[in-house]
């Protein structure tokens, strides 16, 4: 379990994710765990179309930590959205990722053009997979 | 930095006329000379050719030639720094033009990768086109070693700028970490890197790994990974390809370590590699493989030859590849008796030490053996256990007895035999077949259904009627028979044997019907044995009772606890049946008995059995009878001296004054004539003997009077001694008595001195009383029973006599 040092005083403000709530009361015990940082190096196009030599966006990208990760389009947290790729990922080490415009036109989600979050979530070595919108 | 980026799907993206490189929409910055170009020709403008400039060499629109229209080509920039913009314009079947399509900026730079100095690029990366190589291989040439890294088979491998440097090929080892950059991208399962070594000795190589626990072998010697890998080891390497004529290993890393390589290196017969064996048996030779890193190298093939010796045998494989324990077992088919020795090889490398076996002749009295034995066991399913007939001494035999199914085999098919045996020699049966059952003499109400199952455990404590008898047994009342009337429903016998009522147990004694006083105590409550039934006569006529309805009037036994008496032991009451319900004697037929008799059934052991008994019994056939019948007349005439043909006694002493004098010719009247000579007891005074005390009694009352007669007799009788004492005789000393005589002293009140008078000069003296007349108070003391002490001085010459009396 990796070492977690609060910020200085008393009163320490958590926010939560994924309509967690925390429990009332003075007694609440938290647990703290690393998590993976992700850095996107690169997009090669912000815009995709089902033309030919135009349907692929490749994202580089990298993570501070090796493990399992996932790519995945739209949703709120690892496993909630379109699964893109899955795979294994060295600490330090970028790789390329294609994000194909079938990704998302076949995603469940998809209800018209426009403009759709690609999320990147890495597992770290606690157990925990990178938070939804998470910036390190 | 955020873990997302939001990207936007438009059905007709991008708006026309367009031009992309390397699918990226924007300025860009390569490492590589080759680029895919992506064309669209304006919204709604069918193209048909078109025209790219600004690579491949054309540097204008003029320059240009029309191609066919193709919406994803490829093309090679200029090997120079700064932006550079490619071109394109789409034209129609009409040959009507679109307007020109710009690409975004796109600029090439190179940076060499770094590398160790053990290595170098096999290519250089201007031939190689920079980042567009998919494939560098990075080469030892000293070592013959190269190190292919491969686009395709890494995940986000790049060479420009990057550190190499880790990777380090010499002296058979291949070292990488972990944690570089080439180590990073090999975190990735599906990622490898290809190596291939050629080799120049002449053994084949295997794989090993050291993971900073000393190196470890990951392959067999066929290259596949060993079974025995487990943990941090797996997962490794793979896909090895050992080509014998060109003396190279290919083979793919997926984690980086220090890898190296090793040979095989000893071989050594294993302890347990047998060093012989019975001529037509095999033996088995064991050799172990290790490699030069001491491991058990597995699939080896082991060659087995002969070095010298005798041939004994052929082996049945050979070669003979190792286990996963690095040990080749060869089987050895002895063939002829003799002694050979054995070397082992593998890859060039022999046996450190040869094996001597030796092969022998199996004879009788080696059959015994461990080898044999387990031989033995595993052909006993084989076993025929057939047997010719019972009773015979060969029946416990097998029907074979030769070579290897004799010995212990035989000992363990006699017992299996003898059990068939024992179960039944029938044809089609079988030694395991089970026994059936029989009937239950304990249970004679299940009819004559076979319910007990046939085993030693059910047949113990089972035997009970085969141990018992049932007699009948009378009960006539010392032959007054019982009272009874019309209104009687029993009568209440007196047990004068003390006979037990039957128990569920044994069975023995009287069964009982029922009982409420204790209740579950008896057998047969309910009558579940039809046997026990009581009989009831009328003691007039000696003629079964019956109803007028023409029914037997029967007894059942109760317990004697229910009607007025005592019970178990003591009585048992006999209560009247007909047709199985309960009545009383008032519809007699013929009139109601005044007395009644009764035989009724009682169980006995056959030990306990009198002669006499068995004629009471239903049972016994007229041969067993006899016997019995038989035996009690020799023991009657033993008891009275008659004999075969003898038809009156002989007495021994029949002279005159003999009670028997008169030789009488019969027993009666022997007994008579003694009785007559004994007389009758009658005394008339009584004084010693008693009228009708028994003889014995009367002389032995006669015999005491006597001898007080006697006694008394002798007390008035005595024996005189005299002494002349020429000597004074002291005062209190002790004097004995002459000829040694002897008295008994009395000291009883009145009664000193009443057993020995003493005379001193003729005047009679007094005995002093008391014990041995302690008290001192008269003339002598009767000290002891052979000397008197005097209490005065006696002055001689004095003259003193004794008279004893006892």
């Amino acid at each position: 379990m990796a070492t977690y040092t609060p910020p200085e005083g008393d009163a320490v403000n958590f926010s939560f994710e994924g309509g967690y709530s925390a429990p009332d009361g003075d007694s609440v015990h938290f647990l703290f765990g690393a998590v993976a940082v992700i850095t996107i190096n690169s997009t090669t196009r912000s815009t995709v179309s089902d033309d030919e030599g135009f349907r692929v966006c490749a994202v580089n990208w990298q993570s501070d930590t090796a493990g399992p990760y996932s790519v995945e389009l739209g949703g709120s947290g690892r496993g909630t959205g379109g699964s893109i790729e899955n795979g294994t990922i060295g600490a330090g080490s970028a790789i390329d990722t294609n994000v194909v415009y079938t990704d998302i036109t076949t995603w469940s989600g998809y209800s018209s053009p426009g403009a759709y979050q690609v999320n990147i979530y890495v597992k770290s070595e606690d157990d925990i997979w990178t938070p939804y919108q998470y910036s390190g | 930095m955020a873990n997302y980026f939001n990207l936007t799907y438009d059905a007709d993206y991008p708006t026309g006329p367009s031009i992309q490189l390397n699918d990226t929409d924007g300025y860009q910055l390569v490492n590589g000379l080759d680029i895919t170009i992506s064309s669209k020709p304006t919204n709604g403008f069918t193209p048909d050719t078109m025209k790219i400039w600004g690579v491949n060499g054309v540097a204008s629109e003029g320059a240009a030639a029309w191609q066919p229209w193709d919406p994803t080509t490829t093309g090679t920039l200029v090997e120079t720094g700064g932006v550079q913009y490619v071109y394109m314009r789409a034209r129609n079947a009409a040959l009507t033009s679109d307007a020109i399509a710009t690409s975004s900026g796109i600029e090439f730079s190179w940076s060499d990768p770094t590398i160790h100095s053990s290595v170098g690029w096999k290519d250089d990366f201007q031939s190689l086109r920079y980042e567009s190589a998919s494939v560098a291989v990075l080469e030892n040439a000293t070592d013959q070693t190269e190190v292919t890294l491969e686009k395709s088979n890494i995940n986000g491998l790049q060479f420009s700028g990057k550190n190499f440097s880790d990777i380090i090929v010499q002296n058979d080892r291949i070292v990488g970490s972990d944690s570089s950059y080439i180590g990073g991208l090999l975190y990735d399962p599906d990622s490898k890197i290809h190596v291939k070594k050629v080799f120049t000795g002449d053994q084949t190589p295997m794989i090993m790994v050291d993971s900073g626990s000393g190196f470890v072998t990951l392959t067999t010697f066929s290259g596949a990974v060993k079974s025995t890998i487990t943990g941090d080891y797996t997962g490794r390497v793979d896909n090895v390809v050992w080509t014998e004529g060109t003396k190279t290993l290919e083979f793919d890393i997926f984690k980086f370590s220090t890898y190296g390589f090793t040979t095989v290196n000893a071989l050594e017969f294993t302890t347990d590699s047998m060093e012989g064996g019975y001529n037509g048996n095999p033996v088995y030779l064991k050799v172990e493989v290790k490699d030069d890193n001491g491991d058990t190298v597995e699939n080896a093939p082991v060659t087995f030859s002969g070095v010298s010796g005798d041939n004994i045998g052929t082996f049945a494989v050979n070669p003979v590849n190792t286990d996963s324990s690095g040990v080749a077992t060869a089987t050895l088919n002895l063939t002829s008796v003799g002694t050979a020795v054995y070397t082992a090889s593998c890859d060039g490398i022999y046996t450190t030490d040869n094996q001597t076996t030796w092969s022998i002749t199996l004879s009788g009295d080696m059959q015994r053996s461990l080898i044999h034995q387990e031989d033995q066991v595993m052909h006993t399913e084989a076993y025929d256990d057939e047997v010719v007939g019972a009773n015979t001494a060969a029946v416990a035999e097998p029907t074979t007895t030769t070579g290897t199914l004799a010995s212990l085999e035989n000992d363990m098919n006699v017992i299996r035999t003898i059990v068939r045996q024992m179960k039944s020699t029938a044809s089609g049966t079988n030694w395991y077949d089970a026994l059936g059952t029989y009937f239950d003499p304990t249970n004679t109400t299940s009819g004559s259904v076979a319910n007990k199952d046939m085993s030693f455990t059910s047949i113990s404590g089972s035997t009970l009627d085969a141990q018992t008898i049932i007699l009948s047994v009378d009960a006539y009342n010392q032959n007054n028979g019982y009272t009874v009337s019309g209104t009687s429903t029993g009568v209440l016998l007196t047990l004068t044997g003390n006979e037990d009522y039957a128990t569920p147990t044994n069975r023995l004694g009287l069964p009982i019907f029922a009982s409420t006083a204790n209740t579950g105590s008896y057998w047969d409550e309910g009558g579940l044995d039809r046997v026990c039934r009581i009989n009831v006569y009328d003691v007039a006529t000696w003629t079964a009772l019956e109803n007028t309805s023409g029914e037997t009037i029967y007894a059942k036994f109760h317990d004697g606890a229910d009607f007025g008496g005592s019970g178990d032991g003591v009585d048992v009451y006999a209560r009247f049946y007909a047709n199985g319900n309960p009545t009383n004697l008032t519809s007699v037929s013929g009139g109601v008995p005044s007395t009644v008799a009764f035989v009724y059934p009682f169980r006995k052991r056959v030990t306990d059995m009198a002669d006499h008994e068995w004629h009471r019994t239903d049972f016994g056939n007229a041969f067993e009878d006899d016997i019995h019948f038989v035996n009690a007349i020799s023991d009657l005439w033993s008891f009275t001296g008659a004999g075969n043909d003898v038809t009156s006694p002989t007495w021994t002493t029949t002279t005159s004054g003999y009670a028997l004098e008169n030789n009488p010719d019969n027993l009666a009247d022997g007994a008579d004539d003694l009785n007559d000579a004994i007389g009758d007891r009658d005394y008339l005074e009584e004084n010693y003997v008693t009228d009708g005390e028994d003889v014995t009694t009367s002389i032995d009352e006669l015999d005491m009077g006597l001898n007080d007669i006697t006694e008394l007799a002798a007390e008035g009788t005595g024996n005189k001694y005299i002494t002349e004492e020429s000597v004074d005789i002291p005062a209190e000393t002790l004097v004995a008595l002459p000829a040694g005589a002897t008295y008994t002293p009395a000291s009883g009140t009145g009664q000193v001195g009443k057993n020995m008078d003493v005379y001193l000069n003729g005047q009679l003296l007094a005995a002093s009383t008391g014990v041995n007349g302690a008290n001192a108070d008269r003339d002598y003391a009767e000290t002891t029973s052979s000397g008197i002490t005097f209490h005065m001085k006696i002055d001689a010459p004095a003259n003193i006599t004794y008279v004893v009396r006892i």
